[in-house]
């Protein structure tokens, strides 16, 4: 008989060898679900949407859906918006996921934090909450997200769950309005609040495809230039390049894990390969989360590139390209369009980061091993 | 006080998963990361775990593991009660009552 002992595993560990594991058997490890597409911000830069026509999911209907995704084997939930905490429902919500045994992170712009729901998340910790921290002047935040005052608002919030000791880290999206900002922001969160920061500049068209949010974007080389500046994100580039600075162009159409351990639901409970992709979706309310994952999904996986005259085949760089059937579709409407941004910004970090010989050729997951770069 | 009468209640703060093969407790009280570790069952644990229901002895839930495993009673009732032992330190179930 084998040992009946209870293995006490690291985090990191346990974890690493989960998710190794999720892929391999196809199981949704790893879930998004946007609880509303609903904000209080304003934020130029987001890429959310609402759909007039759709009826967002009540709480029972939430409900079931966690039923099914946990049935399926979703462990990490990530609970997002909108601004998630706009539901009146949202506390009923976390907890039953709390209570799924989900471990659940939830990402807010933390301005209708309260006391009450600070509590709540002290009692029943979630994994990690990111809040975003748009400015720190109020004319920056402003210019963000329509509302100076809100950052008040935020920065109570954060203070909220700092009192609390409820795991934190905050973030932000860089565009020409907080560009300057920046490192003003990174210090006040690493210096003075001492906890984890990180910033993202790479701005997606909205979900509906329209494109009036990308005016906001940072040239290519001005999105470089922060990788430069930032030691941590010089210094993971660089190690980024000595493992897998020269893999192969890759023929499948889809690197990363959506479709093989990690999925998304929005606030109409429609299952998508991630929040970005509208393409196939399933409805949760009419089958089961299984039928979802089986019958859209189980071919992602094997899907390749169809396009065999695209630059992209010849391409060097690209081991360092962000660029994915989710981004191109939303910005050139079909899988493989090549969206400019991106790929000005793949060859100026190879250029930059990149060198024939540190890089070694090694073709294995690279758009997981970038994420961790900038995350 | 006779140990295998020992009757023993699941923290109602743990949660059991099963996911990609593994068997897996979940704290919902506690934080997964700060704790730096997570539990894990193996395959005999996981039986034993899901007989711990508040009604059913060591006794009745060695005699189950005896049935559904090939093990002598003796071997049996040296992993349970190593096992419960553990189970008990991490406050992950606690005695109601012994007869």
């Amino acid at each position: 008989m084998p040992c009946s002992q209870v293995q006490e595993l690291s985090y990191a560990e346990f974890s690493a060898a989960l998710h190794d594991k999720a892929i391999l058997a196809r199981t949704p490890l790893c879930g998004t679900f946007t609880l509303t597409q609903r904000c209080n911000l304003h934020c130029v830069h987001c890429y959310e949407t609402t759909d007039p026509g759709k009826t967002e999911l009540n709480t029972s209907q939430v409900k079931t859906i966690l039923d099914k995704l946990s049935a399926a084997g979703c462990l990490y939930l990530l609970i997002t918006g909108g601004e998630p905490l706009l539901r009146e429902d949202f506390i009923e919500l976390y907890l039953y996921a709390k209570k799924k045994g989900l471990i659940v992170t939830l990402f807010t712009n933390g301005t209708l934090l309260t006391p009450e729901i600070a509590d709540v998340l002290r009692d029943y910790p979630p994994f990690l909450v990111e809040i975003s921290l748009y400015g720190i002047s109020r004319e920056t935040y402003k210019a963000m997200t329509g509302n100076g005052e809100a950052l008040d608002l935020c920065q109570r919030g954060i203070r909220l769950l700092l009192d609390r000791e409820i795991p934190l880290k905050l973030k932000t999206m860089v565009t020409t309005q907080n560009r300057p900002e920046l490192w003003p922001i990174k210090n006040y969160v690493e210096q003075e609040l001492k906890i984890d920061f990180r910033f993202d500049a790479m701005i997606w068209p909205r979900i509906n495809g329209q494109k009036d949010n990308i005016f906001c974007r940072l040239s290519p080389a001005e999105v470089v230039q922060l990788d430069i500046e930032d030691q941590k994100r010089s210094r993971g580039w660089q190690e980024f390049n000595g493992q897998y600075g020269q893999a192969a162009y890759s023929e499948k159409l889809f690197t990363c894990n959506a479709g093989k351990s990690s999925f998304a639901v929005d606030s109409y409970g429609q299952l998508r390969l991630c929040d970005m992709l509208r393409s196939p979706s399933f409805d949760l309310l009419a089958g089961s989360f299984r039928e979802g994952w089986d019958e859209c999904f189980a071919k992602i996986s094997s899907l390749t590139r169809q396009k065999k005259d695209s630059p992209c085949g010849q391409c060097q760089q690209s081991a360092f390209c962000n660029l994915c059937p989710a981004w191109s579709s939303l910005e050139g409407g079909e899988d493989e369009f090549i969206v400019d941004f991106v790929c000005q910004i793949a060859q100026l970090r190879a250029k930059e980061f990149g060198g024939g010989k540190n890089g070694q050729k090694r073709v294995s997951n690279t758009a997981n091993k970038r994420s961790q770069v900038v995350s | 006080m006779n140990d295998l009468a020992k009757i023993f209640a699941k923290n109602e703060n743990i949660v059991f998963r099963q996911v990609a093969g593994e068997v897996i407790l979940v704290p919902v009280r506690d934080k997964v990361a700060d704790l730096k570790c997570i539990y894990t069952l193996n395959e005999v644990g996981a039986f034993v775990w899901s007989n711990i229901n508040g009604k059913r002895s060591l006794a009745h839930i060695i005699d189950a593991l005896v049935s559904s495993f090939s093990v002598n009673p003796e071997t049996a009732r040296k992993e349970v009660s190593t096992f419960i032992g553990q189970l008990e330190t991490k406050k992950l179930i606690e005695e109601i009552r012994a007869l």
